[in-house]
């Protein structure tokens, strides 16, 4: 899952990236308007987390912006202005979710979870393609009852790939949403953890589930034939 | 920030109603007025009354008497019992009583319904021909007019001037000829000639007997009439007077309830803002010309106080914004660090950053706590004698290493031995904020510069200056508004909130200077104005 932190307080902004990358999330993060909104434009968001003071550019002046724009990222308001009509003001202009800071960094975390899981159709908390299950409350992956042992960035795009589950993911796409902006990466690393992916699940007894389409992407479904 | 006096509304003296007192003064205006009117008019119809009294009396007495007089005296010559004299009826039905009196007091003749007792007889008023207001015993309240016998008509008759005559004071507000005489002559006249052959003789007689009774005529008005007369008529003013007053009480009612009904609405309409309400003006369709300056008054003072409430509001919310957002900062580095198992390395990095979060928190909170005491008067200025250099010196200190950092020279253009009696520390603070946002804005590599003399008027005159302004000339009076800021991120980093300027300006105000900010040229100039002492 790929998010951006747009947030002037370098304190904050420092601790969030920081909490969602440990979290397994591709973060990046900016404390200017202008910029952020040339980051959200230019990449395909999971969640937006936005500030609403900002230089450069004001933050609901941002949101305006993108929610006219052609992404579509789910976006969580991070701000000190805590009276109703500034709440009402920024969920009416597009916001998914306002929190007034000081917030507890467990709930802002929840929160974003809860965003993305919507942001792809999903209510429950728990996935599960076969016999593959993904709780990503706690972020365990299990393949027939037994637990599976995946490093951050597997566990990402597996839960990319199951929350799109039974649509063709092109390779770019799974690359955007698991690799942050100023991760050093090609796009081609995904073929390689596809494929310790693959080994994974096999090694843990299950049928596979994540095929290709050559050229096109990769395909998370129990029966491929359908799409 | 600043809390205006409260007025206590209890401390007021309610001035009464407008409308009982307009009812009240148009009331008393009408019931004094009627009243007085109503007086003049009641005194005026009973002196015309008692004139019309008078008048019936005076022509009576004149046209009666010399007939009188003769039969009188005919009835003694004769020795004939005197006639009685008849009631004589006056027009309005009033009996006009007579009686024909000597000057000792006896009665010769009455009209009246009993002999008249000789106590009342000899108090009658002298013969002057002015009428007096009596009480007789049956007839009440009369007036009278006693006449002496006038000889005259007699006299012509005779053609005798020669003859003496009784001395008669010639009243001086009785008419000379009366309506009267030419009556009594004419009587005479017919009297000598039925009694030609005896003329001479008889009129001597006359003469003769006249002299000696010197008989008075008294004429007697009864007034119980006139005076019941006259009461009617007060008690019919004084029933119109009471009418007159109820009705002008009324529409007087009426009419003040009208004209104060643009008031109620003004009051309803001003009890309906209250500061949460979407309308803070007052505007009533149809207000009289008199009540529109109130109500355009009362709308400048509502813009003002909403002006000033927004402003505090918004005071308030700037400072709970930036409370909050140091305050998030130490929360969510806290809540990281705790969030799962870290190396103390990494552990140690979350509480440095948290501690520096902490240390501007605890800046702000300085700032905002001093800003607040400046602003309600909780701060004295301290004075002692302070050398401008050493001020300026030390302030400098505290700002040279992050100056350094970015090539930031100062360049100091003082006046020699630049002092002045106020307080240092206060004065301290000042430079310190001062050169604290130069160094802050200023352009790397770049020159602060510091101008102070003494001005003609023997006040201190300092100025700051560094290039790299980056806000216009409009904006400038703004940078004294708390919390505001050209740049927000490059100043936060640096731990400036949006303080250092507003609180420069109170502090200057305690000390009992001026300051101001001028942009030129891409140069941002402070100038401070500071009395050479602020005791």
């Amino acid at each position: 899952m790929r998010v951006l932190v747009v947030e002037d307080d370098t304190a904050i902004r420092t601790a969030l990236v920081q909490a969602f990358t440990e979290d397994g999330y591709a973060v990046d993060g900016t404390g200017d308007g202008e910029e952020g909104l040339w980051y959200a434009e230019s990449n395909d968001y999971d969640l937006l987390v936005l500030d609403l003071n900002l230089p450069g550019l004001d933050g609901l002046e941002l949101l305006r912006r993108v929610r006219d724009g052609e992404r579509h990222p789910a976006v969580l308001i991070v701000s000190a202005r805590d009276t109703v009509q500034d709440r009402v003001r920024g969920l009416d202009i597009g916001a998914d979710d306002y929190l007034v800071k000081p917030f507890a960094l467990p709930e802002l975390l929840a929160r974003a979870r809860s965003l993305v899981r919507r942001r792809h159709g999903k209510v429950k908390p728990a996935l599960a393609v076969g016999c593959l299950g993904l709780d990503t409350s706690n972020r365990t992956a299990t393949c027939a009852g037994k637990t599976l042992l995946l490093t951050p960035r597997e566990y990402a795009l597996v839960e990319y790939l199951m929350h799109r589950a039974g649509t063709l993911v092109s390779r770019t796409e799974l690359w955007e949403h698991v690799y942050a902006f100023h991760d050093d990466a090609n796009s081609n690393v995904v073929d390689h953890f596809i494929a310790k992916l693959r080994r994974k699940l096999s090694d843990a007894g299950a049928p596979p589930l994540i095929h290709t389409r050559r050229g096109q992407g990769y395909l998370m479904a129990v029966d491929p034939g359908e799409a | 920030m600043t809390t205006p006096a409260a007025v206590n509304p209890s401390a007021i003296q309610p001035g009464g109603s407008l409308r009982r007192r307009l009812a009240v003064t148009v009331l008393l205006t009408t019931a004094l007025v009627v009243a007085v009117a109503g007086a003049v008019a009641w005194f005026a119809s009973a002196k015309l009354r008692r004139q019309g009294a008078e008048s019936s009396m005076r022509s009576y007495a004149a046209a009666t008497m010399p007939r009188l007089l003769a039969r009188q005296w005919l009835a003694q010559r004769d020795g004939r019992t005197l006639p009685e004299l008849l009631p004589q009826s006056l027009p309005n039905d009033t009996d006009l009583w007579r009686a024909l009196v000597t000057r000792d007091g006896r009665v010769l003749a009455h009209s009246l319904p009993q002999e008249p007792d000789s106590a009342w007889v000899h108090a009658l008023p002298p013969a002057d021909g002015k009428t007096v207001r009596r009480e007789h015993p049956t007839l009440g309240p009369v007036l009278v007019l006693v006449e002496t016998i006038d000889l005259r008509p007699l006299a012509l008759r005779r053609g005798d001037v020669d003859r003496p005559r009784r001395a008669e004071p010639e009243s001086s507000d009785r008419p000379a000829v009366r309506e009267g005489d030419l009556a009594g002559r004419r009587l005479a006249e017919r009297f000598a000639a039925r009694n030609e052959q005896r003329t001479e003789q008889r009129n001597d007689a006359l003469y003769t007997w006249i002299e000696q009774l010197d008989p008075r005529l008294v004429v007697i008005h009864p007034l119980a009439e006139l005076e019941a007369e006259a009461r009617r008529q007060a008690w019919v003013l004084i029933g119109m007077w009471v009418l007159a007053c109820t009705l002008v009480a009324a529409v007087v009612l009426i009419i003040t309830g009208r004209v104060l009904a643009p008031v109620r609405r003004m009051t309803d309409a001003i009890a309906g803002i209250t500061p949460g309400s979407d309308d803070q003006q007052v505007a009533i369709a149809g207000l009289p010309l008199e009540l529109q300056p109130v109500q355009a008054r009362l709308n400048d003072l509502l813009a003002r106080v909403d002006a000033a409430l927004t402003r505090e509001q918004q005071t308030t919310a700037n400072i709970a914004h930036e409370l909050r957002t140091p305050l998030a900062g130490l929360r969510v580095k806290l809540e990281l660090a705790l969030q799962k198992e870290r190396d103390p390395a990494e552990i140690a990095a979350l509480c440095r950053q948290g501690l520096g979060t902490m240390t501007l928190l605890q800046g702000l909170i300085d700032n905002l706590l001093l800003l607040t005491r400046l602003e309600a008067g909780q701060e004295k200025p301290n004075a002692q004698a302070v050398e401008v250099q050493e001020i300026l010196a030390s302030a400098w200190a505290l700002h040279q290493p992050a100056a350094l950092a970015q090539q930031i020279t100062l360049e100091r253009r003082l006046e020699p031995a630049l002092s002045l009696i106020t307080d240092g520390d206060k004065l301290r603070a000042v430079f310190s904020n001062l050169l604290s946002n130069a160094v802050a804005y200023a352009t790397p590599n770049s020159m602060i510069q510091v101008n102070g003399h003494e001005q003609g008027d023997s006040r201190i005159r300092l100025s700051f200056t560094n290039e790299g302004a980056t806000i216009s000339h409009i904006d400038a009076e703004r940078v004294f508004e708390p919390f505001w800021r050209s740049d927000y991120a490059r100043t936060v980093e640096r731990g400036h909130c949006g303080l250092g300027l507003p609180l420069v300006r109170r502090l200057v105000t305690v000390l009992g200077g001026t300051v101001s900010v001028s942009v030129k040229d891409g140069k941002f100039t402070v100038l401070v104005v500071l009395p050479p002492s602020s005791l």
